[in-house]
């Protein structure tokens, strides 16, 4: 038996495999490192220890809405000056809320799920050395890293933090003066998210760049994972949105510190008086806020959507029902997401006829929403389901998109957003149809590609406590908040106890902060698995989870280049399991018809070069060109 | 195992990847000024309902800076030519002319800011009506930050071009420097045409 060799033009990609055998040092392996698996880990560990500070945040603040009236002492030794007494300052409370929304939002489940898994899978799964640009790749990371110490520096500032809310609405934000958190709180607050958008644009260039230009042969796109699908339009929607968030920014940072207007008009200052500034609105912020913040929704949600058709096909041993359709619908939804987002604002005083148009384009997200839902449950039935923690969160993210997204048709409804906006049931929803659907994702991808990025495997039972706690404390933290909300109550306030029709609610908000710490515990369990099987797990092997993907036929040990020799092509679609003429319920990609892998090789393209011939030094000819160009010499 | 034939389902190979990159920062340039131009329709909406909206004449300066980057272009684009005919001399200068064009930009940008200043425009407004000038200071100005880029990427061109690394079989470079700079120039005068006309 003989294995074919092919020939293909791959230039890009076999400038990497030059490289393999090559050491880096130290700092260009761990710090520096322009290895995409190795950049996927940082972001992945970035956003572990993001995520674990915004939950403590959560709990700090749960304990304040659980017990307004109580005095914790342990709570003036964490925070000092901010819970003078053993209570949360009112305006530190509102500091950790804005900044528990910012960096769950885009620090955990932006950089941490999107950058982990886009940098892990993108070049695995579609056959390539590395992403098109590994320095592009690491300069992603590092303003990343750079913009989340520049927001958690906000919190050693004597003002605190930003405290606007996470979406910084001006003109709290845009005033200096108008809250202790709005001064150097929200400057530090704007300049991280200006790194941020840096980041996520250079690593969302990098990640489109080589989904289109560097497939291996036989990566159609039609063959291409849903994962890497799912990981390519939240690319495109970041790079259509982050620039218009930019632009908001932009004009915030001049309100607050060149004197412009664009947001502001007409402010009175309490202690201060009458403000210079003329002209502006701040309705216009909440627009271009909103065009990146509704795409926003769906770059947090369309990779834990890929990620869970993955795993949910590779679990159930079924071919994912309606492959072209998923594809349709991550693409229908990633259109609509874009001419939405004036339901965010229903209440700002939009032509009633404008608020219309987006209610109905609103709602029509609902149809690629549920043919994605349905075709997760019809790829459930009757599958051969192995319920590993992988499949486990995966299965709870479809929960969380059917009961989030549910009342996410309420909320698309102009008539009755009017009178849920800002309570509790905006809080349940979006919790339970990004949070925790996307966090479900995020743990999924953890478990199942856990053995790809470290060798090793984690502990399953711990994995199914922790997806059990987790689970029931989600719903538990969030179902009776729906209640809540249509009762009523309002977000962001700081103690209900002052307000008496608010008092029937107080038991219901200890149950809350009870079941938050339950799945605060969890995700201790979580973080002791995870570490733990970093260098004491068991060791993995080839393709743990018989899987289809091309990423399972890379060598265990991470090499620079992915593969030791040649990259494997591709024969068929990712999804090829249970076929009834294999004895084996799978059949990965690279795999001819017999089994046999057959692998191409491609000549590194021979260019001329006159560098290399040249005798004369860069400054001759750089000023013997305008003779050239003059005309006194010839070539 | 005999011999088998892969379906040529190849991967797309007609651009490279760094062309492909830059097309997508055009693409996220190009979305951070339209968030600016619509923010500026909403606000001349608002102004002119309420008789706040400043009108005034664009700098003569700014019209100077879009005749230069037009220049620019045409040299631009004969150093890409030149590469192409492997004419691999000519590269530098014309690179290096491009780049003084790109600088004489920047010149008249600054003058025309001078010459708004001259006429009580600043960027901060002190009457609403005036906020037309401040997205006139905003809109240029993150134009002029985006020429300082492509002036960067322009002296990385003459470097390369001088170590003779730009020529017919290596035209990435050159390639997207004249996509950038081609770019440059006419977001420049559609943004100018939008003032003007708006």
């Amino acid at each position: 038996m003989s294995t074919e060799t092919l020939t293909a033009t791959h230039t890009h990609q076999d400038e990497h495999a030059h490289h393999e055998h090559h050491e880096p040092s130290f700092i260009r392996k761990y710090v520096f490192s322009t290895d995409h698996k190795m950049i996927s880990k940082q972001f992945l560990i970035t956003g572990i220890i993001m995520g674990c500070l915004g939950m403590l945040m959560s709990l700090l603040f749960r304990i304040q809405l659980a017990w307004p009236d109580e005095s914790f002492g342990f709570l003036e030794s964490l925070l000092g000056k901010w819970a003078k007494g053993g209570k949360i300052d009112p305006n530190y409370y509102m500091a950790l809320v804005t900044i528990h929304g910012t960096i769950m939002v885009f620090y955990v489940l932006t950089a941490g799920l999107s950058g982990t898994f886009s940098n892990l899978l993108i070049p695995l799964q579609v056959g390539a050395r590395d992403m098109a640009s590994p320095f592009m790749n690491m300069l992603s990371y590092w303003f990343f890293f750079a913009s989340s110490v520049v927001l958690l520096s906000s919190f050693a500032v004597e003002t605190g933090p930003a405290s606007s809310g996470w979406t910084v609405y001006p003109p709290l934000s845009a005033l200096q003066k108008a809250m202790p958190g709005s001064g150097l709180g929200t400057t530090l607050w704007l300049v991280a998210i200006i790194l941020f958008i840096v980041s996520a644009l250079l690593g969302g260039i990098n990640y489109i760049v080589t989904v289109l230009n560097m497939r291996t042969k036989g990566m159609s796109m039609n063959r291409l994972p849903l994962t890497i699908w799912a990981f390519l339009l939240t690319a495109c929607l970041g790079l259509l949105s982050f620039p218009v968030l930019l632009g908001a920014g932009l004009f915030l940072i001049f309100d607050r510190s060149f004197g412009t207007s664009f947001y502001l008009s007409d402010i009175y200052l309490n202690g201060i008086g009458a403000m210079t500034n003329s002209g502006g609105s701040p309705i216009m912020y909440q627009h271009l806020f909103w065009f990146l913040g509704h795409p926003e929704v769906y770059i947090i949600l369309l990779p834990a959507l890929g990620i869970t058709s993955e795993v949910i096909a590779t679990n159930a041993r079924k071919p994912i029902f309606g492959y072209s359709a998923m594809v349709i619908s991550l693409l229908s939804i990633a259109v609509l997401s874009f001419i939405v987002w004036g339901h965010h604002m229903f209440i700002t005083g939009m032509n009633p006829f404008l608020g219309t148009v987006f209610m109905y384009v609103t709602l029509i997200i609902a149809v690629p929403s549920a043919v994605k839902t349905f075709n997760y449950l019809a790829t459930l039935w009757k599958g051969n389901i192995r319920f590993t923690p992988a499949m486990m969160f995966a299965i709870g993210l479809v929960s969380f998109f059917i009961s989030g997204g549910l009342t996410g048709i309420y909320l698309g409804n102009a008539a009755l957003d009017v009178q849920l906006h800002d309570s509790y049931f905006v809080v349940a929803h979006f919790h339970l149809v990004m949070g925790s659907a996307a966090i479900f994702g995020m743990f999924s991808g953890i478990y199942h590609w856990f053995p790809k990025m470290f060798g090793r495997m984690m502990n399953n039972t711990l994995g199914s406590i922790h997806f059990w706690l987790t689970f029931a404390s989600a719903y538990m933290v969030f179902f009776p908040m729906h209640f809540m909300g249509l009762a009523g109550v309002p977000r962001r306030y700081y103690q209900f106890s002052l307000i008496p029709e608010f008092g029937i609610w107080m038991n219901v908000n200890i149950f809350i902060t009870v079941s938050a710490f339950l799945g605060g515990a969890a995700q201790l369990l979580f973080l002791y698995n995870f570490f733990r099987s970093i260098f004491k797990g068991k060791p993995a092997t080839q393709n743990p989870w018989e899987s289809n993907t091309l990423e399972w036929s890379a060598p265990i040990k991470h090499l620079h280049g992915n593969w030791p020799g040649d990259i494997p092509a591709v024969y068929r679609g990712p999804h090829e399991y249970s076929r009834p003429d294999r004895d084996l319920d799978y059949f990965p990609q690279h795999e001819v018809g017999n089994g046999e892998p057959v692998h191409y090789e491609a000549p590194a393209e021979t260019q001329k070069t006159y560098a290399s011939d040249n005798k004369d030094s860069a400054t001759k000819v750089f000023f013997s060109s305008f003779a050239h160009l003059f005309l006194l010499k010839k070539a | 195992m005999s011999s088998s034939t892969i379906q040529n389902n190849t991967t797309p190979k007609e651009f490279s990847p760094k062309t492909v990159i830059i097309w997508l920062l055009i693409v996220a340039s190009t979305m951070l000024f339209l968030a600016f131009c619509s923010a500026y329709f909403v606000h001349q909406g608002d102004g002119l309902r309420n008789n706040a909206w400043l009108k005034f004449d664009l700098p003569f300066e700014f019209w100077l800076s879009a005749g230069i980057v037009l220049i620019s272009s045409f040299f631009m684009q004969m150093a890409y030519r030149a590469a192409q005919k492997d004419d691999i001399y000519k590269i530098p200068s014309l690179l290096t002319i491009t780049l003084i064009c790109g600088i004489a930009f920047c010149i008249s940008q600054f003058y025309g800011w001078l010459n708004l200043m001259d006429r009580g425009l600043f960027l901060s407004n002190k009457e609403p009506a005036e906020i037309s000038a401040s997205f006139v200071y905003v809109i240029s100005a993150a134009h002029f930050a985006h020429i300082i880029g492509g002036l960067i990427l322009l002296t990385v061109g003459i470097a390369r071009a001088s170590k003779l690394q730009i020529h017919k079989k290596n035209l990435v470079f050159i390639n997207i420097c004249k996509t950038y700079w081609h770019f440059l120039g006419i977001l420049w005068i559609l943004l100018l045409l939008f003032l003007y006309f708006a």
